[in-house]
């Protein structure tokens, strides 16, 4: 169950004492919502992630700003998000390297990439941190795509690669059809991408569930790009899921999945950040499920989104690794 | 609202129940004969050129039914498997690149997959086995050579049990069920390999292409149940393995075994290599035959047009509706009433004025565009040129089968809406028209949009999207500019090189061959000396350029250094074109293009 609080009043839903704060550094303003609300006392240890050639300016400015207010707790690590073997290797190494960190972990989930995410979430379902106390973080968006009406809104423009997540794996059986689930965003274009490069044999479109939506003009801007897709894609499997619970997103999709039996499951994100840890959370609880990820070619880094005033927070139960 | 279903609906062809692919596939075998003949073979085309409902036809159960005629004695045995995109590519196996175990491995892997999809066709073909004799003789197959076979692959453990009473399809169904496990052994082992750098021992079965699954194809079909026939390996949409993968399939291909199994491999034209995992090149003809879809119909348009009707004929008769595709996809009658009227006006003042040898050539030639022409003039609200009728509608699909089906299935949803109940029996020229005028905006517009940064960034820093969308403007202007002149031949949609001299401006229209915008042929050059590149736009585009669909037949040579110039500053270009011969500006490379603009 999240806990909707106002951002700036964040630090009394987390934990009074923080071992160890995860988060990510890019373009996006929202990196500092949270991170910046934080004592500098309460907190042991910052590691910050950060892929330079694509965090921008912004995102730069972001981990000085870190590193001066928390001094020497910080750790920065770089990695590449074009590359999934790099985000790994450089999340294990510095996961291990805070081992000790198995009391209070709070992990600031907003501005990692969706691919990135979803790699921290399984090696956190497989290091010693799995045992902590973890606690996720939401900054929501007051806009995306500043300044542009529905039409015109975009976050991503060309797909450079679709690509199974690394630790999702699945398991597909050759002797199955496949069911493509999209959980719609605010990108038609990704998501069309994606199903015309898989053409499922069955397709599941997810929308936002009204009520449980970051806001009703963002439910309203979602349902427009969802009925983009439904439009081009005839014969749709149709359900809602929670844009604000990851609890509830994990139980839609595993009511997805076993209302189409016997097929091979893929599942493509494209929602906000709390969703997709309801991907990652049902693919852990399935593991025959897989996830997918469309590489963007470009962000919409100037307007990608605006900080929204409310901030969710959540107990992130990982399961233990099946 | 009628619940009348849509006889356009694109669906996956692996889903069409056989006697639905038999009814609506129309046979293009005559025009891609190497495809049904033994042989490894290469099949490219765009998406939604028909090379997957080919491939489904050739599975044992649609040629059963096609031919009337028992397994045993159809001419192939096809195996359909499909290549999905994150399926067998995955991420894990960067893990591997560059081991020694990364070849071995993703061989095996896909071997298992074949395997499994071998299985799967001979359950699909529904065998009958009323004395239960291929059932014995499967059984004793699994139990002894088989089982052997296994243990010198390196798997010791024993195969699950067949009851001695299980009929074939049970067996059949150990068979997929034991390759299936193997394959989950793999995907397992990779699983494993997600989160560490460290390499880990495989424990399962390791399966080579000649040194197992030849073998068990060979012993499988000299059971009996099976035709003596090579079986085709179907792999549809290879695009989609990965660089390893590919380099394996492509010693397979390199084996020459297509006796035994022939490989029919189909790619959307961005086959990552021809590279085997030695490093050998595979070429054709020598390992390989090679068919482009694209080219094939872009050379022999009536054929198209012949092959589209019957597609539409058929689907129509399916759902119960009457009459022809003419008739169901009408002319606009005012429109051709007009045409009809110039083209008389021509013809009888051929003797006097004629251009062409007959007064049939100049009516082709110059009918239609006077058409457009005469309809410049009226004001917006005006009649416009509508795109309407059958053949018209074929046109401009671009020898891309989805292209129609999709823009059908768009009007015929959108008849259903305005019939408010009433049955569909045709689409009104205006939707017709409307649909068509929005699909080649989306075409132009909308899909350069998403494919602006996908591409890299050439010489100057402008990206090769960025030329491509401009060379398009420019000669779609130039193309419609000489559609309404009084040139000799003004239904152009083509540009023939006349050099090679920037090789930028190659690799753009290259892009644009891939993304579909263009098709490739070749033309004999102006010196009489050998062949010129000929890049034809696509016929999609017409509606948005205002040009007259319905021949492919002019084009104009270019010298690279004039394109380079269009692509730099298309609106430039065609200010030029308005001032000066077309032949000028595209021939001579110290043209006046842009110092006399705006005279």
């Amino acid at each position: 169950m999240s806990e909707k609080v106002l951002v700036k009043e964040v630090g009394s839903a987390l934990p009074s004492h923080i071992d160890l704060f995860i988060c990510a550094a890019s373009y996006d303003s929202r990196t500092l919502s949270i991170v910046s609300t934080l004592a500098p006392l309460i907190v042991n240890k910052i590691i910050v992630f950060i892929d330079p050639g694509n965090s921008g300016a912004f995102g730069v400015d972001a981990v000085r700003y870190m590193s001066e207010r928390f001094g020497e707790k910080v750790t920065v690590v770089e990695f590449d998000l074009a590359n999934p073997l790099d985000i790994a290797d450089k999340i294990v190494k510095a996961i291990s390297n805070v081992q000790e960190a198995t009391g209070e972990v709070v992990v600031d989930i907003t501005t990692f990439t969706q691919e990135a995410l979803l790699i921290l979430l399984r090696v956190l379902q497989i290091s010693t941190l799995s045992g902590a106390n973890t606690t996720g973080a939401y900054t929501g968006a007051g806009d995306y795509s500043v300044g542009l009406n529905a039409e015109g809104k975009w976050l991503t423009k060309g797909v450079l690669e679709i690509r199974s997540v690394l630790g999702f794996a699945g398991e597909s059986k050759p002797t199955q059809k496949q069911h493509l689930i999209v959980l719609a965003g605010y990108e038609v274009e990704r998501a069309e991408k994606t199903i015309d490069a898989y053409e499922p044999a069955l397709l599941s479109i997810g929308l936002g569930d009204p009520n449980e939506s970051i806001s009703k003009s963002l439910f309203d801007v979602n349902k427009w790009f969802h009925g983009k897709l439904i439009e081009r894609y005839r014969e749709v499997k149709h359900f809602v899921f929670s844009c604000e619970d990851s609890t509830h997103t994990k139980d839609a999709i595993l009511k997805q999945v076993q209302d189409y039996p016997g097929y091979n499951v893929q599942i493509a994100p494209m929602n906000t950040k709390i969703s997709t840890v309801g991907v990652a959370l049902a693919a852990m609880e399935d593991t025959a499920i897989q996830i997918c990820y469309a590489l963007p070619a470009e962000y919409n880094r100037e307007g990608y989104t605006s900080p929204g005033d409310f901030a969710y927070v959540f107990k992130l139960q990982i399961p233990k690794e099946k | 609202m009628t619940d009348q279903l849509n006889p356009f609906a694109v669906q996956t062809p692996e889903d069409i129940p056989a006697a639905d692919v038999v009814s609506l596939f129309v046979d293009v075998f005559s025009d891609y004969h190497n495809i049904p003949k033994p042989g490894h073979t290469f099949l490219n085309g765009p998406r939604g050129s028909g090379k997957s409902m080919m491939f489904r036809y050739l599975e044992p159960d649609c040629q059963q039914l096609r031919l009337s005629k028992p397994l045993s004695e159809i001419p192939f045995f096809g195996v359909y498997v499909p290549i999905k995109n994150t399926e067998i590519k995955l991420t894990e196996f960067n893990r591997l690149t560059n081991r020694h175990a990364e070849v071995v491995l993703s061989e095996h892997f896909l071997v298992t997959f074949v395997a499994v999809k071998f299985f799967t066709s001979l359950l699909k073909a529904q065998i009958t086995d009323t004395k239960g004799d291929y059932a014995k003789s499967l059984r004793e197959y699994y139990n002894g050579k088989f089982a052997q076979l296994l243990r010198w692959n390196g798997w010791t453990e024993a195969l699950p049990d067949i009851p001695s009473m299980a009929e074939l399809v049970d067996i059949i169904n150990a068979f997929r069920d034991v390759f299936s496990g193997y394959y989950s052994i793999v995907t397992s082992y990779l699983r494993s390999l997600a989160f560490t750098d460290t390499p880990l021992p495989y424990r399962g079965p390791l399966f080579g292409y000649l040194d197992f699954m030849l073998p068990v194809i060979q012993e499988v079909r000299s059971l009996g149940f099976m035709p003596s026939v090579p079986v085709f390996l179907l792999i549809d949409d290879a695009d989609n393995l990965n660089l390893t993968q590919t380099r394996i399939l492509n010693g397979w291909v390199s084996t020459r075994t297509s006796d035994v199994a022939s490989i029919k491999i189909s790619t959307q034209m961005t086959y990552k290599t021809y590279l085997t995992a030695t490093s050998q090149a595979i070429s054709s003809p020598h390992d390989f035959n090679e068919v482009n879809i694209s080219a094939v119909y872009t050379s022999a348009k009536d054929k198209y047009i012949s092959r589209v009707e019957q597609i539409v004929n058929r689907r129509l008769e399916k759902y119960g509706i009457e009459g022809t595709a003419q008739q169901f996809f009408p002319e606009y009658v005012k429109q051709e009433d007009a045409i009809r009227k110039i083209s008389e006006e021509i013809r009888s003042k051929w003797p006097e004025e004629g251009r062409g040898y007959r007064a049939s050539d100049d009516v082709t030639r110059y009918a239609r565009p006077d058409y457009m022409k005469s309809l410049l003039g009226s004001s917006k609200s005006g009649p416009s040129y509508r795109y309407a009728g059958f053949e018209q509608l074929v046109h401009i699909s671009s020898g891309i089968i989805r292209y129609f089906l999709e823009a059908a299935s768009l009007m015929f949803g959108e008849m259903r809406s305005q019939n408010d109940g009433a049955l569909v029996k045709h689409i009104d020229t205006g939707v017709q028209d409307k649909i068509v005028r929005e699909q080649a905006k989306q075409f132009f517009f909308g899909e350069f949009d998403k494919l602006e940064c996908d591409e890299n960034v050439g010489e100057e820093g402008v990206s090769h999207v960025k030329r491509l969308r401009n060379l398009i403007l420019a000669l779609g202007g130039m193309f419609h500019s000489i559609l309404i002149s009084d040139l000799a031949e003004r239904r152009v949609f083509s540009i023939a090189l006349t050099d090679e001299t920037d090789e930028e401006v190659v690799k753009v229209f290259k892009l644009g061959v891939r993304y579909g915008y263009f098709h490739e042929s070749s033309i004999g050059n102006k010196e009489g000396t050998g062949r010129a590149r000929l890049f034809i736009l696509s016929r999609r585009l017409a509606p948005l350029f205002n040009l007259d669909p319905t021949s492919f037949a002019g084009y104009k040579f270019a010298t690279t250094a004039a394109l380079k110039k269009a692509m730099d500053n298309p609106q430039k270009f065609n200010r030029q074109v308005g001032h000066e011969s077309t032949d000028e500006i595209l021939e001579d490379p110290q043209m006046t293009l842009f110092d006399g603009a705006g005279r």
